[in-house]
């Protein structure tokens, strides 16, 4: 993976000094869930020893489950079902549960196996996979349930999970879209607005390409990374630049901008770094893209990448879906140096200069066959009329 | 930490959408070239770029090799570079 240019790390800090947005609506409140004191499985799971018999019999399955082949991976990418012990990616020791139909004859939260799936097995099944192909005769019994817990293969995690404060190159989205990517925080140039932390990303990720409402929800996670409304807001729309889709038209940002709780956000970047998260902080002064430069960016489905500018002057037909498709000028091209520079998912990431500035540069919006497009990034702030806090 | 500050008010507040219309300072040549190759069936962007020696070009973005195939190789005196990108389209997930 491609690793940004050094530059000292900083900690989470809040934003002080800026106006939070409108409060959710009475009676909005009641959605969010107080933390509870645990399930009656979890507490007693918690107060209960684990048998050695069952602790040996996860270890069985694991050595066995490590010592397989890949084949599974081909398999599955291929298009085919994973069946029987290509299935199962993972095991553990958890408490028997009602919702998983796993309470026995010891009663709910008894220790019992944990059997992590790639497609839906019932336990039946599962427990036949592991007696034949694991060895794990004890389950032969009835008396001996296991959790059965699908959890499709399972990734190294990409920038989709839910944080706070709330690093830009995350998954955010209005309610209504699917998932795009927070690009970096702002915040307005002139009158109230100077007061307001804002969060920038594309018009199509906060603004649901012109169908959203000011005020609407931005949630973080996005939807389809499981954002749910109002639990995950860490914005409400605040502005954005309707795009023109008449076949006339002449779009030149595809952008818009989030009121952010200051305590929700922060202005650090995500990326992964060995086996978890590190951050890392851009400029704030934008400078002007030119053909050959190494740019960078990170953001919600391909992370941390960097690749070169091709052009500084497209005139593009762009495709919104549902037959909209709107005319672009005066946008950057990027061919990523080893890779993709970006996926579906990452539109709305900030582009900045591969160096020790990192200046910001674009906004990724769109792409196709390996080349990204981005808005000039100082056309964005001049259309929202705001400053990068970076 | 925000109590020096007032009340979020949603009406009168600045939000919503706000046009952005700057001037067109494309060039002539631009305009021309634009015009010629947009026309061609497939080509769904053009830009300026640099060819392999690093001379000024023209970015040609199509949809597939069909449409390569009518891109001419030179437009007023400028190669044209082909890029085979397919549709482009938004990159939400």
């Amino acid at each position: 993976m491609a690793q940004p240019p050094r530059r000292p790390r900083s900690g989470a800090r809040q934003e002080t000094g800026f106006e939070p947005p409108p409060s959710p609506a009475a009676g909005q409140e009641d959605a969010f869930e107080a933390p509870g004191e645990g399930s009656e499985e979890q507490e007693r799971f918690a107060a209960e020893g684990i048998d050695p018999t069952l602790e040996a019999m996860k270890d069985a399955v694991e050595r066995i489950l490590f010592s397989r082949g890949n084949g599974m991976l081909k398999t599955y990418a291929e298009g085919e079902a994973l069946q029987g012990a290509d299935n199962i990616v993972g095991v553990g020791i958890g408490p028997a549960m009602r919702d998983f139909e796993s309470v026995g004859p010891k009663g709910p939260g008894a220790p019992v196996l944990n059997v992590y799936v790639a497609e839906p097995m019932t336990m039946d099944e599962a427990k036949a996979v592991l007696v034949d192909e694991f060895g794990a005769s004890a389950l032969s019994s009835d008396a001996e349930p296991v959790n059965v817990i699908r959890t499709g293969l399972i990734d190294t995690q990409p920038h989709r999970h839910r944080e706070r404060p709330a690093p830009s190159g995350i998954s955010v989205g209005h309610v209504k879209i699917t998932a795009g990517t927070f690009g970096a925080l702002a915040r307005g140039r002139s009158g109230e607005r100077v007061n307001r932390l804002l969060m920038l990303s594309n018009n199509h990720v906060l603004a649901n390409s012109n169908a959203a409402t000011a005020g609407d929800g931005i949630l973080q996670p996005g939807p389809l990374d499981g954002g749910v409304d109002p639990r995950d807001r860490v914005a409400i729309l605040e502005r954005w630049v309707p795009i023109d889709f008449s076949t006339s038209g002449a779009n030149f940002v595809d952008c818009a901008t989030g009121w952010c709780w200051p305590d929700r956000v922060r202005r650090e970047f995500i990326y992964r770094s060995g086996g978890g998260f590190a951050y890392f902080r851009c400029g704030s002064t934008p400078v002007t893209a030119t053909v050959g430069m190494i740019v960078g960016k990170t953001g919600r489905t391909t992370q941390l990448t960097n690749g070169r500018v091709i052009d500084v002057s497209a005139s593009l037909r762009v495709n919104f879906g549902f037959g909209r498709v709107a005319n672009y000028r005066d946008q950057i091209s990027i061919r990523g140096l080893s890779g993709d520079f970006s996926q579906p998912g990452d539109s709305g990431s900030l582009i900045w200069t591969w160096d020790s500035r990192r200046a910001p540069v674009g906004l990724l919006f769109a792409g196709g066959g390996g080349i990204t497009f981005a808005n000039k990034i100082a056309r964005v702030l001049s259309a929202l009329d705001i400053s990068l806090l970076t | 930490m925000n109590d020096r500050f007032s009340a979020p008010d949603l009406h009168g507040s600045g939000l919503g959408p706000v046009a952005y219309r700057p001037e067109d300072d494309g060039d002539a040549a631009r305009a021309v070239a634009e015009t010629a190759l947009l026309a061609i069936d497939g080509v769904c962007g053009i830009g300026e770029g640099r060819d392999d020696t690093g001379a000024p070009a023209w970015v040609c973005y199509v949809v597939d090799r069909a449409a390569a195939a009518r891109v001419p190789p030179v437009l007023a005196g400028r190669r044209i570079v082909v890029e085979m990108t397919g549709e482009i389209d938004i990159h939400t997930r």
